[in-house]
């Protein structure tokens, strides 16, 4: 038997390949420069555990989309960085707007020679970036409200800008909807000049210019780049966007128009008491952006993240709950080899909130038309809230998040200070479950065992060892819970279209009000709004159409307070916790304070690279815990 | 080979001799060994499973009295209101290195690593099992079938599994059990309906060369129907190849439930190996080495077995079939 | 004379030519039910199977004309294989086994309940279907409702544009559910028309009212439009990220080459060089423990080996990078890992084929003729064994496109891997099933290759 065959795997075809893939990585390539050598001023850190969904800002639902949109585009108003409790400074704009003395007419001047960044998309000026105007945000708003954008934000200016929800309604003929149709409340008196005209008083309306929503857009750009807009931004803003490789990372430089344009913004010289001794006015009035280049990237795992970090690959990160003990000593601070190292730890509460929601529409736990049920299933709520072990949960979290007792959060107005009305509390539980119809869990009516099931928006085991932990409360008083783990949008599908019986959410606050959190218990804000429990009180309702108009007064947080209570009786939520923020950053890195509402507030960050070579020789290659 | 040589090759005394060939290799007895403790420990899994679990099922009226019955065997009536012990949690024993209460420590909630690995050891024999009689019955059917006939019906049934050979296994088990729903279900129908390619492949072979052997004619002659020739005659003279691709299919599902579990498309809420590898991961950069270890090394031990021991077979029943399946 | 040799020769080439195009062409048209069933089976699995795609990504607040916009973009408004009839959202498609929808609004309509899935018209009048989007002028429509009038009942289902009745049909009495199909066609006044269901006597009971739109022709269905997007190389846009699906393709391809081509080359000769030993050294000690070896090396499982090389290699010992896509230090410790991982089977599958090899017949006779056992080694059995290496290597070409999952979604690199593993965390199913269908497809165009190469080298082959 003979078979014939010639050069196969001859040395110079293995060498070709290696060749190959060579010149494949060239190709392919995302960066140039080895990685533990970083390039002059650079900044890199991780992105959240997220991907970035693109840049568009009407668009934009998640933290980490958001932080990246606001590196690039800017709205008329920003939170200062430093000063506590939050403060609204202008920004785009050249002053606070003025505001007519019923509330209605907001009246913004925008500061003169502001260019966006350099872009094909302006074509009739050679791609030279355009001044902004005020056109430019009646056109960014309108956008929010075009229903043909599917804007995650609508609910910032529903109901509220005069003529404003006409041009939505127009904006769902499938034609095409015409931005030069004029809108009432949203007009630009003149190049500079933007005047808002609201339906009613709107006090968090300078709240709400803050968010992505309210940014300036150029028309030029969605035009000229239509569905791909999203992944072309073209801002204002102190950084363009170099390069973006998805799922890997996002890079971006300085913006050239700030220099070329003679746009100047300063470091704030104002703050807290104690920020002067912590360095953090060190740099008050120096230009900023301070740092040239951001990388940033996405690393889907934690593990992976935190190894990073301590290698002084990222600049900062997040506390497993499993390297917990080996991070945080026993007295909260960080352990000693950390320390050593020059790691600082920032803890601090933060305006969010974490829930257990039940599904009003649902047939077991939610509402009825029926009193009797109808009050049967509120005890049921109520058992289980309290079967709901917060010591617990505290421990299981190692201690870095507060019991929540109502939807207002610590730090804003209208937080309770005064014991739950359902603590924990087994004994109270089992009679409340029998009173419920569920004597040890078992339904009186079928003699079955009471089964719920928990939606969850993600799988990765530490959900899935906190939901196995509550299904351990759960069970202690003889209700089973299950899991049911999905994907997040998936997750947000089922929410909307109300399949959930329970599930597992959190809210992060918009704004520092508790407006934002009382929200989610009004009628008309039912799924698909941010009402995922579809939960329904005509006492709410009506307390909430009075707050929504009203300044910040102490009748207001009495409101406020009356309204967590009526929440905290029906229980349509049990509230499990207002998680603390632990970040942990290097020493070179400067001027850095935790803020919740953290959005283009990069551009103060300062980078001390001598530090962080002399860090990387002592410290790069040796095991953090030695 | 001559007729009587393939009488007393594929006779009894076929599986006599691969036994005795088996029983003289002390690898393959100790792989033999392994699998028969980790079946002994997927059996006792099994139990505390039901035994904790019977309480709370829901069963039909009609089977009420099964209920009852299994209660007593499993003395399930007096564990009632108790967790199962791989639920057991406490979170003041958490993170504790192997002891004498927990011969392998603890994960995160305090729960025994041990008790959660025979839970694993449980689910890794039911898909190993259930895949496998999805798998082999098809295989079996389409390549009797196909063999047998020709013709057409041939064209039909290659085309059906060259179709299947082209697919990207992985990534098509996992669209298979996303489209089912996740869950060991959806692990078991996707590992079921993409594994038979190959095994339908080696009986398509050995049937086309054995149909035209005497016993099958003569058996045609005598007229019996095609189904008794193909299940009677022909069928118990190739059962050593189904024998020899369950033992190596076995492993292989195993560790592709860990890797769909892993990635969180297989078990949900139950210890699966893959979702433990999951958790520990996180941990063993904090110095929690046990939970992964010992996780690792179950999965390594169950799984080397049953490769040493279908490799020993594979010898000892057909050296012929040294085709190494990739 | 030479001349007539030469003749001979040339046509023995031309003759051999032709067979050569004869084979190529009979094995292509071969390879075309095997494109047809991948097809198939990617078609079944994500658009028979599953819900409503539209209503799973748009959510149920969607106005009707986005969620139309969806299904006309993705060809979902037609019959599944083959059929005169599709679907439209002008109208409502109520489901009533689950509730009554728009229907609950009018007045006189009750709804049975889940069990039943029926909806009754109890009262005399007219009942106007809930209209949420234009119908195209001119183009041809049929209502289907399945009923069952109640005894001496009278009822008619009418539609009308103004005052001219587009169709108009008697429901029949019956005991059982019948379905009546009520074609028309639009006209110009679309604006103004209304579709009835007038009762004048009695009840009737609907369980299913749903509007068809007729399409072009009868193969103008899903599975046509599937085909003509996969001819124009197009594999729809991604959901969750909004990119065309093909870019993301184009994009991920090259660095999961990266990764996987170096790494599939030095498994590739790892393995043949570990197999030659073992076939060289056949029965002795080091033979039985490479044996052993591969299968304990096969045995491990793919994440352990990632989390450990990654534990020891990148953190504990600092050789490389733990994570990331800068340079080629960066791919090392992944296609390592690779190349263990896979080094098991390979040397089993490669020390089989070799040692098939060595029983041959002329290798007995060359061994028995004195040629010395390494240089027949290397010069004829890794020669002749060298077309099974092939194929496995063939074989394997498909993974080098998708790369590893696990390897890249750990290691941090942005290729077709971490993009899929992506995709199933997101449930962006015309991802997934391009991934495996364009996998598919090389899997066939590479055993297409290596059957024309054998048929190069082994004239044989071209006569089967």
């Amino acid at each position: 038997m003979k078979r014939n065959n010639n050069a196969f795997a001859s040395p110079t075809t293995v060498g070709l390949f290696s060749l190959l893939s060579m010149v494949l990585f060239c190709l392919s390539g995302c960066g140039h420069n080895d990685g533990s050598v970083m390039a002059e001023n650079e900044m890199v850190y991780s992105g959240v555990t997220t991907r970035i969904r693109g840049f568009d800002p009407v668009k934009a639902g998640d933290v980490s989309s958001a932080m990246a949109i606001s590196k690039i585009y800017e709205g008329l108003v920003q939170y200062s960085y430093l000063e506590r409790p939050y403060k609204v400074i202008p920004n785009l704009a050249e002053s606070m707007p003025d505001i007519s003395e019923d509330g209605l007419v907001y009246t913004f001047k925008i500061r003169n020679g502001l260019f966006f960044q350099d872009d094909p998309c302006f074509g009739k000026s050679n791609g030279k970036g355009r001044e902004l105007t005020a056109e430019d945000f009646v056109y960014s708003i309108k956008r929010v409200a075009d229903v043909k954008n599917q804007s995650t934000g609508y609910w910032v200016y529903n109901n509220r800008i005069v003529g404003l929800d006409d041009f939505r309604d127009k904006s769902k003929d499938p034609e095409s909807t015409d931005y030069d149709s004029i809108v009432e409340g949203l007009t630009a008196l003149d190049r500079y000049t933007l005047q808002i005209r609201l339906v009613a008083p709107y006090p968090q309306l300078l709240w709400v210019l803050t968010m992505h929503y309210g940014y300036a857009v150029p028309r030029e750009a969605v035009s000229h780049y239509g569905g791909e807009f999203l992944n072309n931004p073209v801002g204002t803003g102190p950084f363009v966007l170099e390069d973006w490789v998805r799922n890997y990372c996002v890079k971006f430089v300085r913006n050239p128009k700030w220099s070329e344009s003679g746009r100047i913004e300063l470091y704030p010289s104002v703050g807290e008491e104690k920020d002067r001794a912590s360095g953090l006015l060190d740099d008050a009035g120096k230009a900023v952006p301070i740092i040239d280049r951001i990388v940033q990237y996405v690393i889907s795992d934690p593990s992976t993240q935190w190894l990073k970090f301590v290698t002084g690959g990222l600049e900062s990160s997040a506390i497993s709950r499993d390297n917990w003990d080996a991070v945080i000593s026993p007295g909260g601070g960080l352990t000693e080899s950390l320390k050593k190292r020059g790691i600082r730890l920032n803890k601090q509460p933060s305006l969010n909130v974490f829930y257990v929601g039940f599904n009003m529409n649902d047939p077991v736990v939610g509402m009825s038309e029926n009193k009797a049920k109808d009050l049967g299933h509120k005890k049921l709520r109520q058992a289980l809230t309290c079967a709901f072990n917060s010591e617990t949960w505290i421990k299981f979290w190692n201690g870095r998040i507060i019991r929540a007792k109502g939807p207002i959060p610590p730090g804003v107005a209208g937080f309770k200070d005064e014991p739950a009305q359902y603590p924990y509390d087994l004994d109270k539980a089992t009679k409340l479950l029998a009173e419920a119809g569920y004597p040890d869990g078992v339904s009186a009516e079928t003699g079955k065992r009471l089964r719920l099931t928990v939606e969850l928006g993600s799988a990765d085991p530490q959900t899935r060892e906190a939901i196995d932990l509550m299904s351990s409360f759960f069970r202690e008083i003889g209700v089973l819970l299950e899991a049911s783990y999905n994907n997040w949008p998936t997750f947000l599908q089922k929410m909307e279209r109300r399949q959930c019986q329970l599930y597992r959410l959190g809210w992060i606050a918009d704004y520092p009000d508790a407006e934002n959190f009382l929200q989610l218990f009004y009628g008309p804000n039912s799924s698909p709004g941010p009402n995922h429990s579809n939960y329904e009180s005509p006492e709410i309702d009506k307390l909430y159409e009075m707050i929504r108009t009203m300044n910040d007064t102490h009748e207001r947080t009495a409101i406020y307070r009356k309204m967590a209570d009526i929440v905290e009786e029906d229980a349509p939520w049990i509230f499990t916790d207002h998680p603390m923020s632990f970040g942990l950053h290097h020493s070179w890195v400067k001027n850095y304070k935790h803020h919740d509402f953290p959005y283009g507030m990069t551009k103060y960050r300062k980078l001390d690279l001598v530090m962080r070579e002399e860090w990387q020789r002592n410290y790069g290659k040796k095991h953090w815990r030695e | 080979m001559s007729i009587e040589d393939n009488k007393k090759k594929h006779g009894k005394t076929l599986y006599a001799d691969a036994w005795s060939s088996i029983r003289r290799d002390k690898l393959s007895m100790a792989s033999l060994v392994v699998i028969v403790f980790f079946m002994l420990t997927a059996l006792y899994g099994t139990c505390i499973y039901w035994r904790y679990n019977i309480i709370d099922a829901e069963s039909p009226q009609m089977l009420k009295p099964l209920k009852v019955v299994v209660e007593k065997v499993l003395m399930a009536d007096r564990v009632k209101g108790q967790v199962a012990p791989y639920q057991r949690q406490d979170l003041d024993n958490r993170y504790m290195s192997p002891s004498v209460s927990h011969v392998m420590g603890t994960d995160s909630l305090g729960r025994d690593v041990f008790q959660r690995l025979v839970q694993g050891s449980r689910i890794a024999f039911q898909v190993g099992v259930i895949t496998s009689l999805i798998a082999i019955p098809i295989a079996v059917l389409l390549g009797c079938i196909a063999g047998y006939f020709g013709g057409w019906v041939d064209d039909v049934i290659v085309w059906l599994y060259s179709t299947f050979a082209c697919m990207p296994t992985l990534l098509f088990i996992i669209s298979i059990s996303m489209v089912i729903g996740k869950g060991l279900t959806g692990v078991y129908i996707g590992i079921g309906f993409t594994t038979w390619v190959h095994l339908c492949r080696l009986i398509r072979g050995e049937v086309m060369k054995r149909k035209d052997q005497t016993y099958v004619r003569a058996a045609q002659v005598l007229g019996y129907s095609h189904a008794r020739i193909i299940f009677r005659h022909i069928l118990p003279n190739i059962m050593h190849i189904i024998i020899i691709n369950f033992s190596l299919r076995f492993p292989s599902a195993i560790q592709t439930e860990v890797i769909l579990s892993f990635l969180g498309i297989g078990a949900q809420s139950e210890p699966s190996w893959g979702l433990m590898i999951n958790s520990a991961r996180f941990r063993l950069w904090y110095g929690v080495w046990w939970e992964l270890t010992f996780t690792t090394l179950a999965i390594l031990a169950i799984v080397l077995a049953f490769n040493l021991l279908g490799d020993a077979l594979r010898d000892a029943l057909d050296p012929r079939l040294r085709e190494v399946e990739r | 004379m030479a001349k007539e040799l030469r003749k001979k020769a040339l046509a023995g080439v031309e003759l051999e030519m032709r067979q050569m195009l004869k084979y190529v062409i009979r094995r292509v048209l071969y390879m075309v039910p095997t494109v047809f069933g991948v097809i198939l089976i990617t078609f079944a699995l994500f658009n028979m199977a599953g819900g409503d795609p539209a209503l799973m990504r748009l959510g149920k607040q969607a106005a009707a004309d986005t969620m139309e916009a969806y299904d006309v973009q993705r060809g979902l408004n037609k019959p599944l294989f083959a059929g005169m009839w599709g679907r439209t959202r002008a109208y409502e498609a109520t489901d009533f086994s689950v509730n009554a929808g728009s229907w609950s609004k009018l007045e006189g309509v009750e709804y049975a309940g889940r069990a039943k899935g029926y909806i009754v018209l109890s009262k005399t009048g007219e009942y106007e279907a809930d209209r949420r989007l234009p119908l195209n002028p001119g183009e041809d429509y049929q209502w289907v409702v399945k009923c069952r009038l109640s005894n001496q009942g009278n009822a008619r289902f009418l539609v009308k544009e103004g005052d001219t009745e587009l169709a108009s049909v008697q429901i029949p009495e019956s005991r059982s559910f019948r379905t009546l199909r009520i074609p028309f066609v639009a006209g110009a006044s679309e604006a103004s028309l209304r579709s009835l269901i007038v009762i004048k006597a009695g009840s009737l009971d609907v369980t299913d009212i749903k509007i068809q739109r007729r399409v072009r022709h009868i193969f103008d269905s899903q599975f046509v439009f599937y085909i003509s997007q996969i001819l124009r190389f197009d594999f729809g846009v991604s959901d969750e990220t909004n990119q065309r699906v093909s870019k993301m393709i184009k994009d991920g391809i090259l660095p999961s080459l990266a990764l996987t081509a170096p790494m599939f080359l030095v498994g590739l000769i790892t393995a043949i060089v570990v197999s030659l030993i073992c076939a060289y050294m056949r029965n002795t000690f080091l033979d039985r423990f490479f044996v052993v070896f591969s299968i304990l090396l096969m045995s491990i499982n793919y994440l352990v080996w990632i989390i450990l090389g990654q534990y020891l290699f990148a953190y504990r010992l600092h050789w490389f990078p733990i994570w990331g896509f800068e340079s080629m230090r960066f791919l090392v410790l992944p296609a390592i890992i690779g190349v263990i991982s896979g080094l098991g089977s390979n040397i089993r599958f490669y020390r089989t084929v070799i040692l098939d090899e060595m029983y041959c017949d002329y290798v007995r006779t060359a061994l028995a003729k004195g040629v010395s056992k390494p240089s027949l080694l290397f010069k004829h059995v890794l020669k002749n064994a060298m077309i099974p290496i092939l194929t496995s290597v063939v074989i394997a070409i498909p993974f080098l496109y998708t790369g590893s999952l696990l390897l890249e979604t750990f290691f941090g690199i942005p290729g077709l891997g971490s993009m899929s593993i992506n995709a199933i965390n997101s449930s962006d199913f015309d991802v997934i099933r391009a991934v495996v269908f364009v996998g598919a497809m090389i899997y066939v165009v590479a055993n297409l290759l290596t059957d024309i190469c054998y048929a190069a080298v082994d004239p044989r082959v071209k006569l089967k």
